[in-house]
């Protein structure tokens, strides 16, 4: 490429922020793929028992890809929206190529002995969340989007904020119901 | 769901959760109205509330990394195992997998047998306390040398894996053996009564397992019943009301059970109703899940059924099983009430004892022996019925036999294993009974770090102790822990190591916010452990208020200028309540009243200078008052529950003590005294105790030569070192004993010796002081020390150091101290005259008193060793900006020379050096510098004002510096010194 893909990915992030949806497409896989290539890198070699940060992950991606001098505070916000958005595809994918299927339609009687005790949870793992999200996302778009930011990205409460443009309060507000009704679709709904 | 719905069932819950939980069922009746499908959705969504506080609160690629990790690490480790020696054991195959790691069988080389190795999961075995834990439990397990107990031989350590050596055992468990099938009653008797018999030693030895379950019952080829894993399913304390089970150690969240169905923790379908709701666990928990053990064995199925966890949850909780009787004809009406009972879900309902149990079970396999004896023997004509009825079966014989074996090795296991006693939460018992600090009997100790614990609070319920491990009692590198008290575990919850202060819990209790240091931001962590979260920016020293329901902290407004605000728990509604005047003040912490009227104040001023407390009306209208007494440094307060008392943690002088007055309209008095120092305040519920950091600091002496640091005492606290000119002996202060006594004593260096050389004979001075409140002439013979009398006097006391005569006092009329020998064996020292001290000398014996030196001086530094120079400290009034000086006068008259302004010298013991230290910098540690004395003055190069610090020193030359405030000086590399270590801890002070 003529062009470094640093360059390349602070114009997509300039024209996406200007409104050019068409850039997002093109943005995506660029952070895609960098923000795979250290999930990788941090997942292979993580010792169990010590934890990463995902905020200091997607900003170790931010620095490699954005020339850091040509965007603005409004474009990062954008960047870690989209990085919640792709760090969300890449874990289920993860996830179901590990085989972590969903726990749904059969009940296995027997296998509730090795039920790990999920401390009052329901049976559930990052698949059945991840659509249960996406219906979220159908009956109300913003509070899915709040969990996406915050569990997906990372983000706190404030940075939820800033990037969706509301209060904080909305977004702790918005947080807390989501959680309940995630909670309840993940217990088998109705 | 329609949009409108949606909204009006968020509003409706939004509503519903801001009100008082007593309040939500009416006004929802009210809201709803004839609308009960809307009703009954809004309940369905506010049941999840108390879930939802936790429910992937970690962000997902955490967990994510946790579980890929240990998946990749344990395939890995398998693999290559096979056929590798593991200590002196040679792994064989693998057995299997649980949630709880890899079990191999493996041969014992050295004694030609099999065992089952199991690899601990490294999750458990990165916790160090964990680990300990299962330990001691597994220990005690061990100890009761039970024969329905799976025997521990070793725990070991094979390439950083931590692994445990069990007998191996051939067989199968009693999962497998049930397979969803009734099994024969007799069996079902006899290995019922086994695990009772188990549970009963490890429960009378204080050990509940609480993981019982048809997988961990092994069952043996000649058909005993073993019970496994005793200490691996109680790896963390339970943590009462958070609706929380099992977890594995503390750095796992609990979100990563949504990516990990294959690591069981504990299993849901055999807990008990206590245990799913996360309260405290008694022995009585394990006979719950004995009596679900029993259910299944008797029909092969399960009492409690649900679809989910939570379905499973709700019937341990609210639905009654099946009668047995009905799946399964055989088993005896009696056998019914035994389960029944077992599975009482109020624990107080059920048999109270594994012993009771037992001896039911007995009592039923004797009558249901017996019935089947007599029909088998009215079939027959032999056997007397009698003989068949008595005669224990065989393994009731074993039982009796092991029985009367076991209850003598109870009763040593007992007082061992009372050491290891796992009470509920798996503490230390024994702790609880180590002395309080010796003169205070009352105060109980609650942490034994030999550092220090800072920075007490306590959980709303006040069953938790929150603090910082760290040294600095305001704000200091440290980290995090949490502790249920009386006498849980400490755990750890934040590793950065990074400055922290003001620890606080929550209002539900789940989460532990603290403060960092520039930036003054706020951080939460959960008190079940994962990873620390910021909670807001520019926030410190955060408390809740309000039911919870607003937040209190102080934040920057700019620069340094720090004032307490409250906000909602969005930060919204912000209220400026408290601004120090002086645009580089710090309102540190506040505290506010139980009546919300008034706050308490920590203040630093501009210099950095932390002031006097101070209480504001919250409301904003009224001045502040100051509190405590006055001109001292407060660094912490609290409020009595009654909101009464005030109660600070404050200096007048030298220690902090708590204090505590009246407000209104109190006077400080205060709390406590002594050689201890007490900082942070957390009251106790009841208002009867409160909980704080106490410090004692004790000295240790140590002597540096060319091979290194050598510390020369082993116990006690001491200090103020000297050598004899000679370099055999060390003579020093050592502080102890029944009366806080300060004693003079001596080493001989090469024997190691060390004897009082004034038996029953305090030095008395004040802590500064002690260096100067000895001497010893240079033929190491006599010593000269300083003591009080009743009415607070000083005297100089003479004595020889071979105990061959007693001390003789100076007589004198005003207060003499500071004594130091000349060559010639007189003394000089400071005395006081007419309220002005100046340098004196005298004999030996007590003759010959007069004032040497005209000049008024504050302290008597140092004598040289030839005794030509006289050291003193003074005022001086001539220079403005430098208040003090050391000034060094000739022995017999003539011109003074300064040395510098405010250092501290003295010569080394062949006056060949002058050691100097200047006053401690914030960032440096105190050092020495020595300087070469010049042969005929007796004095090192000097600039003609004296130096004013260490800079100066780069224009002379020959000067040595050491990295440390030394005290006796042999030569530039042999000298002696002290180090102070400060251990602070957590006790709890009853209020009297």
């Amino acid at each position: 490429m003529a062009v470094s893909p640093t360059h390349e990915v602070t114009q997509l992030l300039k024209a996406w922020t200007a409104g050019d949806e068409q850039a997002l497409e093109k943005l995506a896989p660029l952070v895609y793929e960098q923000l795979h290539r250290v999930a990788q890198h941090y997942m292979a070699g993580q010792r169990p028992g010590h934890t990463l940060q995902t905020t200091a992950l997607v900003n170790e991606v931010y620095l490699r890809l954005v020339d850091c001098g040509q965007v603005n505070w409004q474009d990062r916000a954008h960047f870690f929206a989209v990085s919640a958005q792709l760090m969300r595809r890449i874990l289920i994918d993860f996830a179901r190529s590990r085989g972590y299927q969903k726990r749904g339609g059969d009940l296995p009687h027997v296998s509730l002995d090795d039920a790990p005790s999920v401390c009052n949870e329901p049976d559930a793992n990052i698949v059945a969340l991840d659509d249960a999200l996406k219906a979220l996302a159908e009956i109300d778009d913003r509070k899915s989007r709040v969990v996406e930011l915050r569990f997906f990205g990372g983000l706190s409460v404030e940075e939820t904020a800033e990037v969706l443009g509301v209060s904080a309060e909305t977004v702790g507000r918005d947080w807390k119901f989501a959680k309940m009704w995630l909670l309840h679709e993940l217990s088998g709904g109705n | 769901m329609e949009p409108e719905t949606w909204r009006r069932v968020e509003e409706l819950c939004q509503r519903a959760m801001a009100l008082d939980p007593s309040r939500r069922a009416e006004f929802l009746e009210r809201s709803c109205g004839d609308d009960r499908e809307l009703l009954r959705k809004v309940e369905a969504l506010l049941a999840q509330e108390a879930r939802a506080e936790h429910f992937i609160e970690s962000p997902a690629l955490e967990a994510m990394g946790i579980l890929v990790a240990r998946e990749a690490g344990t395939k890995e480790d398998q693999s290559k195992l096979i056929g590798s020696v593991v200590s002196h054991y040679r792994i064989v195959e693998k057995l299997g997998s649980g949630g709880m790691g890899v079990v191999y069988k493996a041969e014992d080389t050295e004694l030609r047998r099999f065992v089952a190795l199991k690899f601990l999961p490294e999750v458990l075995a990165q916790d160090a306390q964990a680990l300990e834990r299962f330990r001691r439990e597994a220990r005690a397990a061990s100890a009761l040398n039970h024969p329905n107990i799976c025997t521990i031989h070793e725990i070991g350590k094979h390439e950083g894996h931590s692994f445990i050596v069990m007998e191996f055992l051939d067989g199968m468990t009693l999962k497998h053996k049930i397979a969803g099938r009734p099994l024969e009653t007799e069996l079902i008797l006899s290995l019922a009564i086994e695990i009772a018999d188990a549970l009963d030693a490890a429960h009378a030895a204080g050990i509940v397992h609480r993981d019982i379950k048809p997988a961990n019952i092994f069952l043996t080829k000649r058909g005993q019943a073993k019970i496994l894993d005793f200490g691996l399913a109680k790896v963390t304390p339970v943590l009462r009301g958070l609706g929380q089970a099992e977890v594995t150690a503390q750095s796992v969240t609990l979100e990563e059970h949504l990516t990990s169905p294959g690591s069981a923790v504990g299993t849901v379908a055999y807990m008990s109703p206590e245990q799913s709701l996360g309260k405290d666990l008694d022995a009585r928990t394990d006979l719950f899940s004995f009596g679900v053990v029993l259910y299944e064995m008797a029909t092969g199925t399960h009492p409690f059924e649900g679809e989910t966890s939570a379905g499973i949850f709700n019937a341990i909780l609210n639905k009654t099983p099946v009668p047995p009787a009905r799946i399964n004809s055989e088993i005896p009406p009696k056998f019914e009430d035994i389960v029944n009972r077992a599975l009482e879900k109020d624990r107080d309902f059920r048999y109270q004892s594994a012993s009771d149990m037992r001896s039911e079970l007995k009592r039923l396999k004797r009558d249901t022996d017996s019935s089947h004896s007599e029909a088998a023997n009215a079939a027959t004509t032999s056997s007397p019925a009698m003989a068949s009825a008595s005669a224990p079966s065989s393994s009731t014989a074993i039982l009796l036999g092991e029985a009367r074996k076991h209850k003598r090795m109870l009763a040593l296991a007992f007082f061992g294993v009372l050491l290891f006693t796992a009470a509920v939460g798996g503490y230390l018992y024994v702790r609880a009974t180590r002395t309080a600090p010796k003169s205070e009997q009352k105060w109980e100790q609650l942490t034994f770090f030999t550092d220090a614990a800072v920075y007490p609070e306590l959980s709303p319920d006040g069953r938790l102790l929150t603090f910082i491990r760290g040294n600095d009692t305001f704000m200091g590198p440290g980290d995090v822990y949490v502790k249920m008290l009386p006498s849980g575990e400490p755990v750890q919850l934040t590793h950065d190591k990074l400055l922290k202060l003001s620890p606080a819990f929550s209002p539900d209790g789940t989460r532990i916010v603290y403060g960092t240091v520039d930036p003054w931001d706020t951080w939460e962590v959960p008190v079940l452990g994962g990873e620390p979260r910021l909670m807001l920016r520019n926030a410190s020293s955060l408390t809740w208020i309000e039911g919870g329901r607003r937040l209190l902290f102080s934040e920057i407004k700019s620069g340094l200028h720090m004032g307490v605000v409250t906000t909602d728990e969005g930060r919204g509604q912000s209220r400026d309540v408290y601004l120090p005047v002086g645009n580089r003040s710090m309102a540190h912490h506040s505290y506010l009243s139980p009546d919300g009227k008034w706050m308490l104040v920590v203040q630093m001023d501009g210099k950095g200078e932390i002031v006097q407390c101070r209480v504001v009306p919250f409301d904003g209208s009224g001045r502040e008052q100051l509190v405590g007494p006055g001109g001292a440094t407060c660094m912490t307060g609290a409020w009595s529950p009654d909101g009464d008392w005030i109660y600070l943690s404050t200096n007048q002088g030298w220690r902090y003590h708590i204090w505590r007055q009246r407000f209104p309209g109190g006077e400080p008095e205060q709390v406590t005294s002594g050689p201890t120092e007490e900082d942070g305040i957390a009251m106790a519920l009841d208002g009867r105790s409160f909980l704080t950091s106490v410090g004692t600091q004790y000295s240790t002496i140590w002597i540096h030569d060319a091979k290194g640091e050598h510390q020369m005492s082993s116990e006690g606290d001491t200090l103020a070192t000297t050598f004899s000119k000679d370099e055999t002996k060390l003579f020093y202060l050592k502080r102890g004993g029944q009366n806080d006594v300060v004693e003079l004593w001596r080493t001989e260096l090469t024997s190691g010796r060390s004897d009082r050389i004034v038996p029953g004979y305090g030095v008395g001075a004040t802590l500064p002081d002690y260096y100067a409140s000895y001497a010893i002439t240079e033929d190491g013979n006599r010593v000269a020390f300083v003591k009080r009398d009743e009415k607070g006097i000083s005297h100089l006391w003479i004595a020889s150091t071979d105990h061959r005569t007693s001390p003789q006092q100076l007589a004198s009329v005003e207060s003499e101290d500071e004594p130091m020998f000349l060559p010639n064996g007189n003394l000089v020292y400071r005395a006081s005259d007419g309220g002005k001290n100046y340098v004196y000398t005298r004999q030996q014996d007590g003759s010959g008193r007069k004032k040497l030196l005209e000049q008024v001086i504050l302290d008597l530094v140092a004598v040289s060793p030839d005794g030509r120079w006289i050291l003193v400290f003074q005022k001086d009034d001539a220079h403005p900006d430098r208040p003090y000086q050391s000034v060094a006068y000739p022995n017999g008259g003539g011109e003074p020379t300064i040395v510098c302004a405010a250092c501290f010298a003295r010569w080394s013991l062949d006056g060949k050096y002058l050691a100097l230290q200047f006053g401690p910098t914030p960032n440096s540690h105190t050092q020495t510098y020595l300087l070469a004395v010049r042969g005929e003055r007796g004095l090192p190069e000097l600039p003609l004002e004296g130096l004013s610090s260490p800079e100066d020193l780069k224009e002379s030359n020959r000067e040595t510096v050491l990295p440390r405030a030394v005290e006796s000086v042999l030569g530039q590399e042999k000298y002696s010194y002290t180090v102070t270590n400060i251990r602070r801890n957590i006790f709890r002070i009853p209020i009297s």
